[in-house]
């Protein structure tokens, strides 16, 4: 007999327990294997009990089925960049999406041989999550392109073009390293971000540890290992490695919630940041215009959002031509 | 006969005794009329309420007499109603039990702007659907998304999934009845219940 498990992290009421009744017959009840007229008939005779325990099954239920829509999503997945492509303005994040494309892929990694990397991008505006088979994830943001690569002996991403979030089930055997520009980002257990421009690259850690590996060859310095809280900006020749509040990195790191938080941020940077995401360009030519500065959270493909922001609260003058948004003081 | 389902749509055909179909009729209507005010409704009860699990009972609560009136007379429109019941609920707890609600649940005003609010939409086009859902499933513990994903999408079965993931089929259970519970607070409330303790 496979009673409801309880919970300990909460206290349950009477509801709870019959909630966790529910769940559990519904579970079972749904399965493909081991239900029999024993449990539909213990199943009856608790339904048959109380209207409480038929309601509590019927909202488990209508949820539950409610999530048999997710087969929609089987014919989606390969082509494109990973259903990505109608991520809607305020950016629901469309992970599971992500997952079926991994649990699709997992054939590939299960063989055990050295798979052809895939290639996983994001178009502008666009965010994605990769589920590998391992158990770990990548979050690509706007304009990001991945490669990856899992064999039995190592996992390899190349990280080819913007920045990307990484929570890697660790695996001593089987490193997990980050390929940006020369660098290797090589995982000790943990969580990180990092971001490739043209000629540098930064790594940020929210939990456990990674070691950089600088570009072989040339005139630069050892493996630097970052840990928890730490950021570093590396380029050919130098490192630096700065500490970060967790409220810093909860605020470098929104972008995986559709979010840009701002604080205290020259619009300059606001639309520099506004334009990794948006085809839809800020332009500002003033540059006391770009000096000023916000704080607020805004949806990072919400240029609406933005232009209503610059206008009722900054009191710029917003214009709109073609494909850019132009900021400037009004009377001017 | 051990009737289990082809799918989750057969369901309703499997019972038959004459009560079992107005059963139907009833959850059908509990299904589409009742559980989208969920939200609303939460917010209401916990005025009345003294702790979480509290909430959580007088909804309990609440949908058993919504049902059970319900079966008597199957009210239209189906917010007034509801909202009339969950009223007297709070004056009840007042009454028997000494709670007394912070904000004064004669407070008939409040009331009506509850039972004023639009419904949500209740033709929600598949697309809008399947959004929300992906939105809930993200909102999930990474397990039991994962469970839920590959009992939906790839068909496995518990032992299936608990033979993939090398996990007992057990804690793959708990990781399907802990995530369709919370699936089904996020759906209806748009909040789960660990996310609003943080």
């Amino acid at each position: 007999m496979t009673g409801p498990a309880a919970n300990p992290s909460q206290s349950v009421g009477r509801a709870g327990i019959t909630d966790e009744r529910a769940s559990d017959f519904l579970i079972r009840r749904y399965d493909l294997e081991g239900w029999n007229e024993a449990d539909q008939a213990e199943l009856d005779s608790w339904l048959e009990e109380s209207l409480a325990n038929r309601t509590a099954y019927w909202r488990l239920k209508a949820a539950w089925t409610r999530a048999n829509r997710l087969d929609a999503l089987r014919p989606m997945g390969w082509n494109t960049t990973l259903a990505a492509r109608q991520f809607p303005k305020l950016g629901l994040r469309l992970a599971t999406a992500a997952v079926l494309v991994a649990l699709l892929g997992s054939a590939i990694w299960y063989t055990g041989q050295q798979p052809a990397s895939r290639t996983f991008a994001t178009a502008v505006g666009e965010r994605s999550n990769l589920q590998l088979p391992d158990g770990s994830r990548v979050e690509l943001t706007t304009n990001t392109t991945v490669r990856v690569s899992a064999g039995a002996m190592d996992r390899k991403v190349w990280l080819d073009k913007g920045e990307a979030f990484f929570r890697v089930v660790h695996n001593d055997r089987r490193p997990f390293v980050i390929h940006a520009l020369d660098f290797k980002v090589v995982d000790l257990g943990t969580e990180f971000s990092v971001r490739r421009d043209a000629n540098r690259i930064e790594v940020m850690v929210l939990k456990g540890s990674v070691r950089i590996d600088p570009p072989a060859g040339g005139d630069q310095y050892r493996p630097v290992r970052l840990i928890a809280g730490e950021l570093a900006v590396a380029d050919n020749h130098s490192i630096s490695v700065t500490r970060k509040s967790g409220t810093e990195m909860a605020d470098a790191l929104s972008w995986r919630s559709g979010i840009l938080v701002f604080r205290g941020t020259p619009l300059g940077e606001v639309a520099a940041q506004f334009n990794r995401y948006n085809s839809e360009k800020i332009v500002i030519d003033d540059p006391d215009v770009a000096r000023l500065t916000i704080s607020a959270r805004l949806p990072a493909t919400d240029i609406d959002a933005f232009a209503r922001v610059a206008k009722n609260f900054i009191g710029l003058k917003v214009e709109r031509s073609s494909n850019e948004v132009h900021l400037a003081r009004t009377g001017k | 006969m051990a009737d289990r389902p082809k799918n989750e749509f057969e369901e309703r055909t499997s019972p038959a005794s004459g009560e079992a179909i107005g059963m139907d009729d009833l959850e059908d209507w509990f299904v589409r009329e009742v559980l989208p005010l969920e939200a609303v409704l939460i917010q209401y009860l916990s005025r009345g309420a003294r702790s979480k699990a509290d909430i959580e009972d007088l909804r309990q609560d609440l949908y058993e007499r919504v049902c059970a009136a319900a079966r008597q007379e199957r009210p239209n429109p189906a917010r007034p109603f509801v909202f009339t019941i969950a009223r007297n609920l709070l004056i009840d707890r007042v009454r028997h039990e000494h709670v007394v609600p912070f904000d004064t649940v004669e407070n008939l005003e409040e009331l009506n702007i509850a039972i004023d609010d639009p419904a949500p939409d209740r033709v929600v086009i598949a697309r809008q659907e399947l959004r929300r859902l992906q939105a809930a499933l993200d909102q999930l513990p990474q397990r039991q998304r994962d469970a839920i994903v590959m009992r939906k999408l790839n068909g496995l079965s518990i032992g299936e999934i608990a033979q993939r993931a090398g996990a007992a089929e057990r804690t793959v259970k708990m990781h399907l009845t802990d995530g369709v519970r919370a699936l089904a607070d996020i759906l209806y409330r748009g909040t789960s219940d660990t996310e609003r303790k943080s």
